[in-house]
């Protein structure tokens, strides 16, 4: 029982560290995209520099790409308050788990004293149905002496009624947890299609750069930053949906109430 | 987990659970004891969570849970109280008391659960048992050992909940409940109390306020209950005991400087 709990607080505190990552990963698209800023920003100032019409296309790309940082901060800071609200649920839940442990190894306790040898012939049934009170409300009740006195009987069906409520409150929070994700992936999405304009973007000015008579080596240079940045942004994306993918897992296995 | 019903009269009951065969080796066992007064429980330092389980499955054998109506705190242990959020939990009624200096201090145990604690004042309370006529009372047991600590006096049975005071650790083979032979027993409370009662005036002041009450029964947290003449030879010999003094060899406590420079990476 103490090990089937354990198991399932692990998977709680999977997610817990799930949620750990994707903050980490939040922190890193903020500092990416800050960078692309200030490479943007530096561009628009070299671009101005260039007489003629020939800086113009360049200011104006270079305007467009300081701005996406700016546009990225919603979906960036819901990551991070997202991440915190995880911390907390799954704070929640461990708790929940240890309540719902606690309450049914004290009635399981009792259960032995007062059915005695014949509660031994159904533990393993008993241990397989370890997260469905009803089920084990089933089992047990035919189990039970008929002389038992009103107050434990009392208390038997109290302590089941209240590892359910715990238990219902667990996979609320849990369900909780799995909409998060849902809402962390639909923000992963934003910011994927502004690192696709930004690839974009830099894939502009160095076609225009191409053309530029002088400054052309320092705006190919702004172009590969911009690529390099583009592509860490990318490999982060690639990490932050593996951490949902396994924090979906967890929730599964807690959901069937196994162990990852 | 095994409770046995020291006192049954006139519909009150006072009940003590111990000697848990299955409780994990680095726990120290604990004694935890309630009285029942017409169908209402008080719990005594109701103990940590480890062993909350086997606790609530004794309990449940003499009380409809809804039916704890007040839990009181000697003092702030995690053995002595850190179920309390299980307990409010699933008792949704009850009251909560524990000394005032530690009120802040416990509802660390809270564990996300709502935790309203009644705070008892310095010089002690007359405690309701939930809305029954009976009620206990806490006497003043400061600084024995926790700074703001209390035992309970129960006027029905005549008995003392005293807490750590009294308390003895206690070999595996020995699991009487009550003490067989006093001077015998001296051996496994003495190191206790040296080490963890920091002041022999304030265990004199509690000796004497517990020969004014004359218990029948002082039962502690730890060990077994002291009966009879045993309880002048208790309160004899924690008036001799001297504590609160650092006896120990110096050297125990110096840091040598090669451990110093270790820890620091010199
Ligand atoms: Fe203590
Ligand atoms: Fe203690």
């Amino acid at each position: 029982m103490e090990e089937n709990l354990l198991n399932y607080q692990k998977n709680i505190t999977g997610i817990f560290g799930v949620g750990v990552q994707i903050l980490n990963l939040a922190r890193s698209f903020d500092e990416l995209l800050q960078k692309m800023e200030l490479h943007a920003i530096n561009g628009v100032i070299q671009a101005n520099k260039i007489s003629g019409v020939e800086g113009k296309p360049l200011v104006t790309l270079g305007a467009s790409l300081s701005t996406l940082h700016r546009q990225m901060i919603p979906e960036i800071e819901g990551l991070k308050g997202g991440c915190q609200q995880l911390s907390r649920i799954t704070t929640i839940c461990f708790v929940a788990a240890k309540r719902y442990y606690q309450y049914t190894n004290a009635s399981l306790l009792w259960c032995t004293q007062v059915i005695g040898e014949k509660f031994k012939e159904h533990e393993v049934k008993i241990q397989q149905n370890i997260l469905n009170p009803q089920e084990l409300q089933k089992i047990i009740l035919p189990l039970l002496p008929h002389a038992l006195h009103s107050i434990e009987k009392n208390n038997f069906s109290y302590l089941l009624k209240k590892s359910s409520i715990n238990l219902m409150e667990l996979r609320q929070n849990l369900e909780e947890v799995s909409e998060m994700f849902r809402s962390f992936i639909t923000k992963i999405r934003q910011i994927t299609m502004v690192t696709r304009t930004a690839r974009y973007i830099s894939g502009c000015i160095a076609v225009n750069a191409n053309t530029l008579e002088k400054k052309s080596d320092h705006f190919k240079g702004l172009s590969e930053n911009m690529e390099t940045l583009v592509n860490q942004l990318d490999q982060k994306q690639r990490e932050f949906l593996e951490h949902i993918d396994l924090g979906n897992r967890y929730l599964q296995q807690l959901d069937q109430g196994e162990i990852l | 987990m095994k409770s046995e019903i020291i006192f049954n009269e006139r519909g009150h009951r006072w009940v003590v659970l111990g000697r848990d065969p299955q409780k994990p080796e680095q726990i120290i066992d604990t004694n935890e004891h309630f009285i029942i007064h017409d169908d209402q429980a008080l719990l005594m330092d109701p103990g940590g969570t480890e062993i909350f389980p086997q606790v609530l499955s004794e309990i449940t054998r003499y009380v409809k849970i809804e039916n704890i109506t007040t839990i009181v705190a000697s003092h702030q242990d995690p053995d002595i109280v850190s179920s309390l959020a299980l307990w409010l939990d699933l008792c949704p009624h009850v009251k909560v008391y524990c000394p005032k200096l530690w009120v802040g201090f416990i509802a660390h145990f809270g564990m996300g659960t709502k935790m309203e604690l009644i705070p008892i004042p310095d010089n002690g309370l007359s405690i309701p048992l939930g809305t029954t006529k009976a009620s206990i009372y806490a006497v003043p047991a400061h600084y024995c050992h926790s700074s703001g600590n209390f035992s309970f006096f129960d006027p029905i049975s005549n008995f003392l909940f005293s807490g750590d005071i009294g308390a003895a650790l206690l070999p595996a083979d020995e699991s009487n409940l009550f003490i067989q032979n006093f001077q015998s027993h001296i051996q496994y409370m003495e190191g206790f109390h040296q080490r963890w009662m920091p002041s022999q005036a304030a265990l004199r002041a509690w000796t004497r306020r517990v020969r004014m009450i004359q218990p029948d029964l002082i039962c502690p947290q730890h060990g077994s209950i002291f009966k009879q003449n045993q309880i002048d030879e208790f309160l004899g010999w924690l008036e001799k005991l001297e504590v609160g003094l650092w006896k120990g060899d110096d050297q125990e406590q110096e840091l040598s400087m090669e451990t110093w420079m270790q820890w620091k990476h010199i």
